[in-house]
């Protein structure tokens, strides 16, 4: 094989094989900031400005999902929940992919403070009384 | 006795189609690992806008990681052993192909939006069209 057919074939390899990783200028997410407002983690979303909150209640947590314009995700330091307008509140600590708290079942307002870079992201969510209520 | 012909196609070798799928398959294979691994971090990490056509579910990213393993092991037994390259080839191109017309038609009903058009052109419709062509092209050797 010569050097240029190696080449060659490397380079339709590579193609192939980065295509999925790599970020494409001028396409996609960068263009579309403000388009998309779904829930993504099957909570509710908030904007704070520029950036998204999305509060998710399950498995006796409350998670929240932050990212900014354009959806792209981010790792905030910290935040607190703060639930009923103060019955009751709880630290938010980062795990894994999203702030977690432990949750207060009865509560049917939670504002959640998250801190980001210098700025503290605040956002109050409400939920509807569950059917055993 | 084994003809000299047999005996070439059933020895691993690594010629020009052979560097093209290895490479490949070494993609696929990071790809696959990323999903097994940390399907949270694949979710909402990957350029390709993925959150965008739902909601996480840690488990049917697994489940796709685990396909493209096994996408990983074909493209690499196709690179090592020409006799397989047809089959393993044209299974990966379907694949491929089904993948792509998926994202068509989540574009067409509007599930996504219409800049996926682009974001998906580079890194589903363009590999399942260069796929298919590779795989025509070993099907005539």
């Amino acid at each position: 094989m010569t050097r240029t057919r190696l080449l060659l074939a490397l380079a339709i390899g590579s193609y192939l094989a980065a295509t999925p990783f790599l970020r494409y200028s001028g396409v996609g997410h960068a263009g579309i900031a403000h388009r998309n407002h779904a829930p993504r983690h099957g909570g509710q979303l908030a904007m704070v400005g520029d950036h998204h909150i999305e509060l998710r209640r399950a498995g006796g947590s409350v998670e929240a999902f932050v990212s900014d314009a354009a959806r792209r995700p981010l790792r905030p330091r910290g935040g607190r929940v703060v639930f009923d307008d103060g019955a009751a509140a709880a630290d938010l600590v980062w795990d894994g992919y999203r702030l977690r708290a432990a949750d207060v079942a009865s509560a049917r307002s939670i504002t959640a403070a998250i801190e980001l870079g210098n700025e503290t992201l605040e956002a109050t969510f409400t939920f509807e009384p569950s059917r055993k209520d | 006795m084994t003809s000299r012909s047999e005996t070439a196609a059933s020895t691993p070798a690594l010629d020009f189609w052979g560097i093209v799928l290895g490479v490949f398959s070494l993609g696929n294979f990071a790809n696959a690992i990323w999903m097994l691994a940390s399907p949270a971090s694949w979710y909402e990490n990957l350029p390709a806008g993925v959150p965008d056509f739902g909601p996480l579910n840690e488990h049917f990213v697994r489940d796709i990681g685990a396909i493209y393993l096994m996408i990983a092991v074909g493209l690499a037994v196709a690179a090592l052993q020409p006799r397989w390259r047809v089959p393993a080839c044209s299974s990966v191109a379907a694949y491929m192909i089904l993948h792509a017309l998926v994202h068509v038609l989540d574009t067409m009903r509007g599930l996504v939006g219409p800049e996926h058009w682009m974001i998906d052109l580079p890194g589903v419709y363009i590999p399942a069209i260069l796929l298919t062509f590779i795989t025509w092209k070993v099907a005539q050797r």
